[in-house]
């Protein structure tokens, strides 16, 4: 492969409006951001400010009024419902706050839901359903979680993040994106579990786009992104 | 379909089992209630239609038609004035008559009603859809002390061919009025008809006379009386006609009726009746379904978390609707499987009972399109009711997103 072609980026967002409500007029706009693969990247920003919409918009829940919003190299705006559904299934892994995990699955019926709505995700995991468990397995021990059977809900809040992002790695998507992964865990909970998600994107060469509020975990990202500088509300 | 959207509605459902059994008690309840008291209510019509066929015209003394019907065939009502033998002779020589069933009443043994009547009942009395009585048991009657009973009336009283029994004058049961001085003898017994045969027990006409005194016997015997008889025509169209000449008969004032016309007449008194008992039905049929509907609503709410996470691993909207609406789907369709079940078991087992204390036979407790329309109406209702917090699950996956709250 020529070094000197340029990598498209991870995912990637131009002049992007958004309303939730039609018939207002304070819309969100959003000028440029991009995620090279095997870059991380931490978005900050007040409260309100829209960081939350911004991700439902790269991943395709909530539908751009107009712009380009690129993952993996393809359009994310534009598209049907169920082909932003099918995208955000074949190249993303969300990572919620908390309350990660369906109750009534185990950790790796958890994770193995990574690959439930792609059938790209879950080739890329194994070939057949044991290999694909196997793979489950083997990102939950990476994670350090051995307790892979049990009910989802009696694991700690940690070991639920940790579950979660392993679920989001699960079939190596291109994009993982996570809105305050470590809210809800101590310090030594979120280091762990930042480690493991990092050496992973350095590994895979996976872009990482982090909503928080900690700036005491910025020096692990490559770089910081305060929303206010890229977006803004108002009328056009 | 998605075999994983399968799995995970299915996993979902065992993981929620209380609820979920309790809708399924709810939809089976319902739906036992339901097809239980239909076929209850079917085996009463059916049987009550069934009563007597073949049969053209009742005929007994003047006398309200109903009380006359009443009397003759379902042995209930007020007792009749008598019609004399000659007319019986008459009718039964008339040109367009086929035959008559001389019919005598009024007396009892334990309960159950004695009638007098002769071998032409044997054969010419039908019922059902055109069935004829059958001697399981025995002979008919021949002597004057010899009685042939019901199905119900030998098996409820545990009398078997051989035993005697004592015939009473009036329908007391009590032993006073019994006239202890002749036993009959049972010589045979008939097979079961589901009507007011099964609770009869048949004696020769003379046998009648036996009851209230000591008869002579002897080959030429008439009775003098008789409470009315039956009479079936030769052919239909003159129905209308005889009917109008034994009802302006000036010997004697007569009543002919079509039990037919007088039997839906009957049925239409007891109609508001049916209608009450199908509304109440339906009621606690709809209290079932909305209660299954609320369950399901109620536990959405608590499944708002779970429907996000699906979304956020990449289900579609519509996903998210084919799993609630299988949840719905599995549920309604045990709850009414099971349902189901319970009602034929019940009303299987309660057959004998019905059978032996009401002379109900329920011929019509087989499955019909009954069931399937029921099983149908159900399976849609679970359906819809599937539907409102799917589609509300649907519209939260669009709205709320991803947000993690
Ligand atoms: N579903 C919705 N419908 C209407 N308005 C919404 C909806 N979700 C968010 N908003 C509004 O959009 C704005 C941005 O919200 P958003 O959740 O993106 O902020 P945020 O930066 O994630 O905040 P936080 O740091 O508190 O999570 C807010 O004013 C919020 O009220
Ligand atoms: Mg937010």
């Amino acid at each position: 492969m020529p070094t000197d072609d340029p990598v498209p980026p991870t995912c990637q967002m131009q002049d992007v409006a958004f309303r939730y409500d039609p018939s207002s007029s304070d819309r969100f706009q959003l000028s440029d951001l991009a995620v090279q693969a095997g870059e991380a990247v931490l978005l900050t920003g007040p409260s309100g400010t829209g960081k939350s919409t911004l991700l439902g918009l790269l991943c395709g829940v909530l539908a751009a009024e107009s712009g380009r919003i690129h993952v993996d190299g393809q359009a994310m705006s534009g598209q049907s419902g169920s082909q932003r559904d099918r995208l955000r299934a074949e190249k993303i892994g969300y990572i919620f706050q908390n309350s990660n995990l369906v109750p009534y699955l185990s950790p790796t019926e958890n994770v193995l839901l990574g690959g439930q709505f792609s059938k790209a995700r879950r080739d890329k995991a194994g070939a057949n359903a044991q290999a694909r468990r196997d793979h489950a397995t083997a990102l939950l021990e990476r994670f350090g979680i051995t307790d892979i059977d049990r009910a989802a809900a009696t694991l700690s809040v940690g070991q639920q993040q940790r579950v979660a992002a392993a679920r989001a790695q699960f079939g190596a998507p291109p994009l993982l994106v996570a809105d305050e992964p470590t809210a809800a865990l101590d310090h030594v909970n979120r280091d762990l579990f930042f480690e493991t998600v990092l050496s992973t994107v350095r590994a895979e060469q996976t872009g990482l786009l982090v909503v928080s509020h900690d700036l005491s975990i910025a020096h692990l990202f490559d770089r910081q992104i305060e929303l206010t500088s890229i977006a803004k509300w108002g009328a056009a | 379909m998605n075999a994983a959207l399968v799995s995970l509605a299915w996993k979902s459902l065992l993981a929620r089992k209380l609820p979920v059994l309790l809708s399924m008690a709810a939809v089976a309840l319902s739906v036992g209630l339901l097809i239980s008291t239909e076929k209850i209510r079917g085996g009463v019509r059916a049987g009550f239609e069934n009563t007597i066929s073949g049969t053209d015209l009742v005929v007994g003394a003047r006398t309200g038609s109903l009380n006359l019907v009443l009397y003759s065939v379902f042995r209930l009502g007020d007792p009749l004035q008598s019609v004399s033998w000659d007319t019986v002779e008459l009718v039964a020589q008339h040109r367009d008559v086929s035959w008559v069933i001389p019919m005598s009443l009024g007396d009892s043994h334990r309960g159950y009603r004695v009638l007098g009547t002769d071998e032409r009942y044997l054969q010419h009395y039908r019922y059902g859809e055109d069935q004829n009585l059958k001697v399981a048991q025995g002979t008919w009657v021949n002597g004057p002390a010899e009685t042939v009973l019901g199905a119900d009336v030998a098996k409820s009283l545990g009398y078997v061919l051989g035993d005697e029994i004592i015939l009473s004058h009036g329908i007391v049961s009590a032993g006073f009025a019994d006239h202890d001085e002749d036993p009959f003898t049972v010589v045979g017994i008939l097979a079961p008809t589901g009507t007011p045969v099964d609770r009869t027990v048949h004696v020769s006409l003379l046998g009648i006379d036996a009851i209230h005194g000591p008869v002579k016997v002897n080959e030429d015997y008439r009775p003098d009386f008789v409470t009315s008889f039956l009479v079936g025509m030769k052919s239909r169209p003159t129905v209308l006609r005889f009917q109008r000449i034994l009802n302006t008969y000036d010997k004697e004032p007569l009543t002919a009726v079509i039990p037919g016309v007088s039997l839906s007449r009957l049925w239409s008194i007891i109609g508001p009746v049916e209608t009450i008992l199908k509304v109440f039905t339906a009621l606690v049929f709809i209290v079932g379904m909305v209660g299954l509907a609320t369950t399901l609503l109620a536990s959405l709410a608590g499944r708002k978390r779970e429907l996000s996470i699906l979304r956020a691993v990449g289900a579609r909207p519509r996903d998210l609707l084919t799993i609630l609406t299988l949840e719905t789907v599995i549920t309604t369709a045990g709850g009414v499987i099971v349902g189901w079940t319970l009602a034929y078991a019940t009303l299987w087992g309660l057959a004998p009972y019905l059978r032996a204390n009401y002379g109900l036979v329920l011929q019509a407790a087989l499955p019909g399109s009954f069931d399937v329309l029921v099983f149908a109406a159900v399976i849609g209702i679970g359906l819809i009711a599937g539907l409102v917090p799917g589609i509300s699950a649907y519209r939260q996956g669009l709205n709320e997103g991803l947000t993690s709250n």
